[in-house]
Parts: C-alpha cells; structure tokens; sequence
C-alpha cells in the first residue's frame, strides 16, 4: 500500500472510505474558484507577454508599461474576491489545485516590433471574448461584473495598442 | 439592487446620454461629428431595449427629464470629447451594476456586452482606459 503513495488521493478514498464515518469525501472545488484561477492564470500569461515583448522591443517598452500594469490590477481584484474559506473547510484536505499563475513559457516574440504588437492586439482580443465567456459562466454575480469590466478594458487595449505600433 | 431597479437606472442613464450627445453635436470638431451621430443612435436605440425590459417586468419605464445638468463646460471640441468620456463612463458604471443585479443569461450578456461598448467608446473618447471600466471611480456626477 506504501508504495502507491503515488496515487494517494484515489487510493487513500479507497482506503478510509471503509464504512466508518471518518474521512469525508472532500468537497469539489466551488465553480468559481476554478474560474478565478483561471482567469488569474490568463492575466499572467498576458502580463508575461508584455514583458517579453518590452524585453524584446525596448523602443516600445514605456509605451506598454500602462497596458501591463493595468494587468496587474486585473490579477488583483480577482484575487481580492477570494471567498473566505471556514475553517473547516481549509482543514479538509481537497485536491491539489493547479497553480494559478505558472505563465506559459514565452517562446516567440516576432522580430519585428509592429508584428509583436499585433501579436498583443491579438491575445487582448481573445482575452475579451474569454471574459464574457467566464462573466455568463459565474455563479457570484460581483465576480460576473468584475470579469466584463475586465473584458471592457481588455477591448480598449485591443484598440489603444494601434498606436502604440512604431 | 434589483434587476428592474438596475435596468430603470441604465434607461435614467441612457435619458442623460442621449441628452449629452445631443448638445455635443454643436461643439464637436468635424472629424468627430460621424463618431457622435453613431453614438447618440446607439444609445437612443438602447433606451427602446431597456424600455423594453422594463416593460415585460410590468413596470413603467422611467422617462427622461426636460433638461440635466451638464458637468463640463463646453467651449471647444476637446471639452466636447471630454463630456462624451465622462457620458459614457458613468454609463459603465450602471451597467455593471446591471451586470451584478441580473442572474437571466440573456440580461446579462446585454449588460457585459453593453459595458464593453462604454468603454471603448469612453476610449474612443478620452485617448485611455481604466484598468476596470464602471468599477473605478468616476470622479464627477452627471444626471
């Protein structure tokens, strides 16, 4: 049985779950948290762009400094509406959740400046139609809001970035 | 707030816009005047939606006031772009509160999708955006 540490949630299930009343089933992560991290996890992802690309390109690197702070803001008020865990409920053990923020790895920067900004335009663009997406799909109706107005700013970058292409 | 509280304070919004963009025209530059036509259409058909919504929920839709007062003074075409920011910034803020008030799917999306077009035309307007479109604050009170 030791050596299947491996596997443990599973076979730990198995395991206790032998009639007695002792370890509970944990509880399935709440819709929308998994949408938080989720949308948490988006905006790094964004923000890593914007710094490779202000790495890559630093003639447009002042230029994108607003855009990714504002990403910033993002992560923040999405974190701010963590729901408050009783604690009970941070006692029992659940499933490992996938890490919010492992930011993909940033393979490649187009060469050319205006063909990196377009790039930005493009990932805006999908991030607005994702946030609606995630806006209809909350539960809370704050975190709904909180992602259109995401989604509103993510537009306006969408726009914005044009001129921002030297 | 309740949805039909939230849409009768969009439709009292949208009165006030409609009543902004229609001074705007006067004041506008030349190069902005198509922008403020579509605009003030838009939100003129707007107001019939949330009319609407309001009327399938069996209340009376809230109507528009003779005359409201006008934060900016316009002078120029850029205190006239100023004004349609500010319009459509505080628009923002009473759709998202739409957003928040509203579980139908359907009323919802209208709202998202609605606080979208407030923000870029705000962005249109004012050359920026706010990291949160109709949750930041938004310094000065029309209506």
């Amino acid at each position: 049985v030791l050596l299947l540490g491996a596997t443990a949630p599973l076979a730990a299930c198995t395991l206790f779950d032998d009639g007695s009343t002792a370890a509970p089933t944990p509880a399935p992560p709440h819709p929308d948290d998994l949408l938080r991290d989720r949308v948490v996890a988006a905006e790094h992802e964004l923000i890593a762009w914007y710094e490779a690309t202000a790495r890559e390109h630093p003639e447009v690197a002042e230029a994108l400094g607003p855009f990714r702070a504002r990403h910033e803001r993002h992560v923040d008020a999405v974190a701010a509406t963590a729901r408050v865990h009783t604690p009970e409920a941070t006692a029992t053990p659940t499933t490992p959740r996938p890490d919010p923020s492992p930011p993909s790895i940033i393979t490649a920067v187009p060469v050319d400046p205006a063909a990196a900004v377009d790039r930005l335009t493009e990932f805006e663009a999908a991030a607005v139609e994702a946030r609606l997406a995630d806006c209809l799909a909350a539960r809370d109706g704050r975190l709904a809001t909180l992602f259109a107005s995401i989604a509103a700013c993510e537009a306006s970058h969408d726009r914005l970035l044009r001129a921002v292409v030297p | 707030v309740s949805t039909l509280a939230a849409l009768q304070a969009a439709l009292a919004g949208e009165h006030a816009c409609v009543y902004g963009y229609g001074l705007l025209g006067a004041h506008a530059a030349d190069r902005d005047l198509p922008d403020v036509r579509t605009a003030y259409d838009t939100h003129r058909a707007r107001r019939e939606e949330l009319a609407h919504q309001v009327r399938i929920r069996l209340a009376e839709p809230v109507a528009a006031l003779p005359a409201y007062e006008v934060p900016i003074e316009m002078t120029d075409a850029g205190s006239a772009r100023e004004l349609a920011g500010l319009l459509e910034q505080r628009l923002a803020v009473l759709y998202a509160d739409l957003v928040t008030a509203t579980s139908v799917p359907a009323l919802r999306e209208f709202a998202a999708a609605t606080l979208v077009e407030t923000a870029l035309l705000a962005t249109r307007w004012i050359g920026t955006t706010t990291a949160l479109p109709g949750l930041d604050a938004v310094t000065e009170e029309f209506g």
